[in-house]
């Protein structure tokens, strides 16, 4: 059965595919978390969003449980979920100073943002959100940074593109300049290649997006997708 | 990028619309696909139904599937920037102050990460 089975509204196989890894990787370890903590994280940021009326159940809000995730950590998981709209520098310093890393904070924000990714989709289909998995894997996080990762200005660090980047930027970017937001979840790569993934398989491939004819594969024009994504950023506020 | 898209298009697309469903964007179906995204992410139910209904109405088969891609994909990607202070690329900063200031985005908190 496909993932989307109870929807009228059919994806690509390619779309059901990655979405089908997308929602396996959340209860699986991470670089910075477990996989205990990782469903929790994502159990914690859809009861967020349901709580504020956002969207419906998965009916797997028991999964908060798992382990007891620390208050910063809680209040970075609902502040992302909610569209991390006022978070600014002190905010990040502050949920640092009361002891998450550099390194999990991104792991954090990635993983709600890949959870809404997933909500956002299914509630436009028309259907619950997909149900998270029980985590199995007992694995340790790696807790790995990337050598090459630099501060450039952004609140965490990040790999750059070009040589600066070395074998990293090679891996995650593909040779190429890609836009600033690809870089955003880079300090945590197996983060940010799944962000990346999802970003060309489903807005378009980074090749075409300074082609403003191109539309890829969607049932849109450009200037009908551009008018989306304009009123998402809207919504969250985001300047980017 | 709808700006650049309408030079492509030969068309002057008015980007207010994509912001208010009750401005003409000049964008086919555009009003239509505002209202569908707002009522994805606003959490309106009752609205999103019918937004549904309407493209499924009007647009190709199809439509449903790529607005709800974009939507989610947009709702990740912000969350990202927001979330992690990614300061917008040289090249599109450059080009976009005047929508900036007239559509009100210079004001939003995330616009410290780009223009202090």
């Amino acid at each position: 059965m496909t993932l989307y089975a109870d929807s009228a509204h059919q994806p690509s196989d390619a779309i059901e595919a990655l979405h089908r890894s997308e929602l396996n990787s959340f209860s699986q370890c991470g670089t910075w978390g477990s996989a205990r903590q990782r469903t929790a994280v994502a159990a914690l940021a859809r009861k967020t969003r349901v709580a504020a009326g956002l969207q419906e159940s998965a009916g797997d809000e028991a999964l908060t449980e798992l382990v007891d995730l620390p208050a910063p950590v809680q209040r970075l998981v609902e502040k992302t979920a909610l569209g991390a709209v006022d978070v600014d520098r002190d905010f990040y310093a502050q949920i640092l100073s009361e002891g998450v890393t550099e390194g999990a904070y991104v792991e954090i924000v990635a993983l709600v943002s890949r959870i809404v990714n997933l909500d956002i989709f299914a509630r436009g289909l028309g259907v619950p959100p997909r149900a998270l998995a029980t985590p199995e894997d007992e694995g340790k996080p790696s807790y790995v940074r990337p050598d090459e990762a630099i501060d450039d200005a952004f609140y965490a660090a990040s790999i750059p593109c070009g040589k600066a980047g070395g074998e990293a930027a090679k891996a995650l970017y593909g040779g190429m300049q890609v836009p600033n937001v690809f870089r955003g979840a880079s300090l945590v790569p197996d983060e940010a290649a799944r962000v990346i993934a999802l970003v060309q398989a489903q807005y378009l491939p980074a090749s075409n997006m300074m082609d403003f004819g191109a539309s890829g594969e969607h049932a849109l024009s450009r200037a009908q997708i551009e008018t989306v994504a304009t009123k998402v950023s809207e919504h969250n506020q985001c300047f980017y | 990028m709808l700006r650049e898209s309408g030079k492509i298009d030969g068309r002057e697309y008015q980007l207010a619309g994509a912001i208010d469903a009750a401005v003409d964007s000049g964008v086919e179906h555009g009003r239509e696909l505002v209202e569908f995204t707002a009522a994805v992410a606003n959490g309106d139910d009752t609205a999103l139904l019918a937004a549904r209904s309407t493209l499924v109405e009007k647009m190709e088969t199809g439509a449903v599937v790529s607005a709800s891609l974009i939507a989610a994909n947009f709702s990740m990607l912000d969350r990202i920037a927001n979330a992690i202070g990614v300061s917008l690329d040289e090249m599109m900063l450059k080009g976009s102050e005047d929508i900036r200031e007239s559509l009100g985005i210079n004001a939003y908190p995330s616009a410290a990460n780009s223009i202090g």
